[in-house]
């Protein structure tokens, strides 16, 4: 049997998010290194993979995939019988429910902490000079009226999407980590709802194997 | 209000009641009746796993590169006028540059693909009318998918299918 290949670096947060659910399944996987400083993820050879220069690809014997979401739905799918259950198959409403709160995160969570991450991190990194501080401002107010969505939600329930982990939650962890890094922690620290759900997330042995590899740090501000 | 009386949390539309199940997030909503109704009319979902992988990943592309931009460009030239509020006509131009390398990715794929997850209409496609149906209102994002071959060719078959012409007419249009 072929090992399924994903493509990139493990400090990419989209990558990791895939890696994530890999470990969660206990499916053996080959990363394939992409110099992303080297812009290798440009190169026509990648874009054939993915014609929109981005990492995570998967390959999986002839199936090549690319958007990281697409993915770890692919994975959870193919490995619905063994380790966790992340997406709640054998009840259609509960699927449901899970692609809900997945919407969720892609729709109104991911835009504005992407933003912030983005700022705060791959700037500096990309050497394209200092954080945009108006930009910073605008996403994090955003993320607040998120992060209160999601503080009442979980009164009512363990996860996101009810009382176990599923994707829903998974495709938050890798850019909550790296927000965590930041001087802005507060915002999830000072909700003591989405605090504990994010301790119970980054505690997974499956997110314990990940988070090493979310090396870059934010500039301080 | 609206979070009242539907429990959406975002108060936004769309939001569904199905007896006691309560569903928001427009892609959830269709996929679910999608689902539900896997066994009558078009197959939206695709058929095997790695099909519905390619039908997920083009959904997928249609929020995290299409959307992004059409979104805005369509609150601005489209319903802040309505509404009498002023349009961010920067942010337009600088979304309309972006767009149209995303629209080229498109019309490459559309090159060699009937339909954006292969040879069927599938939720990849119909997940794009909505906004695609704005973007032709609008004399030059219109000229931009008229210029495309491949896209003007899927968006032509795409608005032939007798669902969008039910939606049309219940628009009104």
């Amino acid at each position: 049997m072929v090992v399924m290949k994903v493509y990139g670096d493990e400090m990419s947060a989209c990558v990791a998010r895939v890696l994530l659910c890999l470990h969660e399944k206990n499916t053996e996987f080959e990363l394939v290194p992409v110099n992303l400083f080297a812009r290798h993820h440009k190169l026509p050879s990648y874009l054939s993979m993915n014609p929109f220069g981005q990492v995570p690809v998967l390959q999986d014997e002839d199936l090549t995939l690319f958007e990281s979401r697409a993915i770890t739905a692919y994975i959870a799918e193919k490995h619905k019988d063994k380790g966790t259950d992340l997406t709640r198959h054998k009840d259609s409403k509960e699927a449901a429910i899970v692609k809900l709160w997945s919407e969720v995160e892609a729709h109104h969570f991911n835009p504005a902490i992407s933003a912030v991450i983005h700022q705060l991190i791959v700037v500096p990194l990309q050497g394209e000079g200092s954080p945009d501080a108006t930009i910073v401002e605008e996403n994090l107010k955003k993320l607040e009226k998120v992060l209160d969505v999601y503080e009442e939600r979980l009164t009512k329930a363990k996860y996101l999407a009810g009382d176990t982990y599923t994707l829903a939650d998974l495709h938050h962890a890798p850019y909550i980590y790296y927000f965590m890094k930041t001087s802005h922690a507060g915002l999830v620290n000072d909700r003591p709802k989405v605090k504990a759900w994010w301790e119970d997330l980054c505690s997974r042995p499956a997110f314990v194997k990940v988070s090493p590899g979310l090396t870059v740090e934010p500039t301080t501000n | 209000m609206v979070v009242q009386l539907y429990g959406q949390p975002f108060g936004q539309v769309p939001a569904i009641e199905d007896g006691d199940f309560k569903l928001f997030e427009s892609r959830a909503i269709a996929r679910y009746y999608a689902t539900k109704y896997s066994d009558q009319g078009t197959d939206l979902l695709g058929k095997s796993l790695e099909h519905r992988a390619i039908v997920d990943q083009w959904s997928d592309v249609e929020t995290h590169y299409f959307n992004v931009l059409v979104h805005p460009i369509v609150i601005n030239l489209v319903i802040k006028p309505r509404l009498g509020e002023e349009c961010d006509i920067g942010l337009v131009e600088e979304l309309k540059v972006k767009l149209e390398v995303v629209l080229d990715v498109y019309d490459n794929r559309l090159a060699s693909n009937r339909f954006l997850a292969g040879d069927e209409f599938t939720m990849a496609d119909l997940t794009h009318m909505p906004a695609m149906g704005y973007l032709m209102g609008i004399t030059d994002l219109n000229r931009m998918i008229k210029a495309r071959e491949n896209m003007n060719r899927w968006w032509e078959e795409i608005t032939a299918r007798p669902a969008w012409k039910k939606l049309m007419e219940m628009a009104g249009h």
